[in-house]
């Protein structure tokens, strides 16, 4: 059960329990609660978005929400999304695209990376319809989160070293299958409309890897980042028109 | 024909037919074709904003279009938006021109593409569905008409030749005379006369802010001329459903 704690510690500032240094190996494993992690920062941005609800206008909530994601996240993925944009949108070779991953200094792409995104999540948000802003919260927590498992144990990655590295060294079939096994129960509240939301997601992921391996030999914790955050929007956006369609739901 | 392939592949992300290295001869001859590949640009935008709108959420959307433009231009004058500003803001002149160079953005650069971004989201969310095609498409098509003339008319900054000299070389009066007139003609096609009027506002606009930035940096540089194509696009989105309503 640490592992959700491990999990928890890493993708989210949210105070952490653990008082003793991580091992690797549970790094890796911990991989398998991603999505549970994620449906709860979901959970958490969407009883905010509730609590806020008779106070504030729909455009402001989303706004919170999307500063609310940043904030619980530590901006890890948005960190990532912007050093991917940095390096992935350049004009210049594979070894200098590597180089860019690893510096820190912040790029034309990577404001206009982030700047797009944000904007797009924003809209996605405000296009909720207004009595399934949590489920499609806790659904858009949970796949972006699963995308990072997927990635990780599907493609290939850059360096033999950092912390994909680690990751991927620890991370076994079975844990994939936990972490999607999990994912899915997670867009059990969307109804069977979340399968789309499930394909939505292994889609975006399978595209921004293939993109990737395209301009650099692996992918990397950046580019795992981009990914959660890429599939985050994206699921987001999908859900009003997935919901529109009627299909039979639990609510 | 070669001309026009040669400035969509320099304008846009879009996947070029050319198979060999372009000369930078060509490279320079191509500006004269920016009107056209601003409409074609637009023509996309257009249709893929009417798609969008038929299949998601007005603010969505709106998004999403945003993102298109960003993405077909590559971010391109954008990123000639946070240079310049980063230029301005470390003083102008040649320590200016040095800081336009460096990749690395400065947070008064990033501030302001964050900014630019955001209002064009704001500005075309704001026009009327059945005014955003003909709004998008003299918003794309007159800023990116509108490089052609502020490359015309302002001096080029840096002493050193560079793919911007190269554009200003070939920015000739018959040139900027015949692009502009056919950016007039889709303009007034797709808006009718004020499409006209909003283009040449929204163009004089950004090339009266272009004169101070000029002063300052001693001319402009490709990354101005961006930031004004940015501009230009911004204000006619802005003025659309002013101008529109009241000539339509």
């Amino acid at each position: 059960m640490s592992g959700v704690l491990v999990a928890l510690q890493f993708l989210t500032r949210i105070p952490s329990p653990l008082r003793r240094p991580i091992l690797e190996p549970e790094m890796g494993r911990s991989m398998i609660w991603f999505p549970l992690v994620g449906a709860l920062v979901g959970a958490l941005v969407g009883l905010l978005d509730l609590a806020l609800t008779p106070v504030l206008a729909v455009e402001v909530r989303s706004l919170a929400v999307v500063g609310a994601l940043a904030l619980l996240t530590g901006a890890l993925h948005l960190d990532g999304l912007m050093d991917s944009c940095d390096a992935l949108f350049a004009f210049t070779s594979a070894e200098r695209r590597l180089e860019i991953l690893h510096d820190s200094h912040v790029g034309s792409f990577a404001v206009v990376g982030a700047a797009t995104l944000l904007l797009t999540k924003y809209g996605a948000f405000v296009a909720l319809p207004s009595n399934q802003r949590l489920i499609a919260f806790v659904a858009a927590g949970a796949l972006s989160r699963w995308a990072m498992v997927y990635a990780v144990h599907c493609y290939p990655i850059a360096r033999s070293t950092g912390l994909a590295h680690m990751f991927r060294q620890h991370l076994r079939r079975t844990d994939l299958i936990l972490a999607s096994l999990m994912a899915a129960l997670s867009v059990i509240p969307t109804g069977l409309g979340g399968l789309l939301l499930v394909v939505a997601a292994w889609a975006l992921t399978a595209i921004c890897s293939r993109y990737t391996l395209g301009k650099i030999p692996g992918l990397t914790g950046d580019i795992y980042g981009a990914i959660c955050e890429v599939v985050e929007v994206g699921v987001a956006i999908a859900f009003t028109p997935i919901s529109a369609l009627g299909w039979p739901s639990v609510f | 024909m070669y001309g026009f392939l040669v400035a969509l592949q320099f304008l846009t992300r879009l996947p070029s037919p050319i198979r060999r290295p372009i000369s930078l001869d060509d490279l320079g001859r191509s500006v004269a074709w920016f009107p056209l590949v601003g409409a074609t640009i637009g023509a996309i935008v257009v249709g893929l904003n009417v798609l969008f709108q038929l299949l998601l959420h007005p603010a969505v959307a709106a998004a999403l279009t945003v993102a298109s433009v960003v993405a077909i231009s590559g971010a391109l004058h954008l990123d000639g938006v946070i240079d310049t500003v980063d230029g301005l803001a470390a003083g102008g002149g040649p320590a200016g021109l040095a800081t336009m160079r460096d990749p690395a953005a400065s947070s008064s650069g990033a501030a302001a593409g964050l900014l630019v971004l955001f209002a064009t989201y704001a500005a075309l969310i704001s026009i009327p569905a059945p005014q955003q095609s003909a709004a998008l498409f003299v918003a794309v098509t007159g800023s990116r008409a509108n490089i052609l003339l502020s490359y015309h008319l302002y001096p080029y900054a840096r002493p050193e030749a560079g793919f911007s000299s190269l554009l200003k070389r070939e920015a000739t009066r018959p040139r900027v005379l015949v692009g502009l007139f056919i950016a007039g003609l889709l303009a007034g096609g797709a808006a009718g006369f004020p499409g006209l009027i909003l283009m040449a506002a929204a163009g004089g606009l950004a090339l009266v802010i272009g004169f101070p930035i000029a002063r300052r940096l001693g001319g402009l540089t490709g990354d101005v001329h961006g930031a004004l194509c940015e501009v230009a696009q911004l204000t006619t989105l802005l003025a659309a459903p002013l101008v529109l309503t009241i000539g339509g």
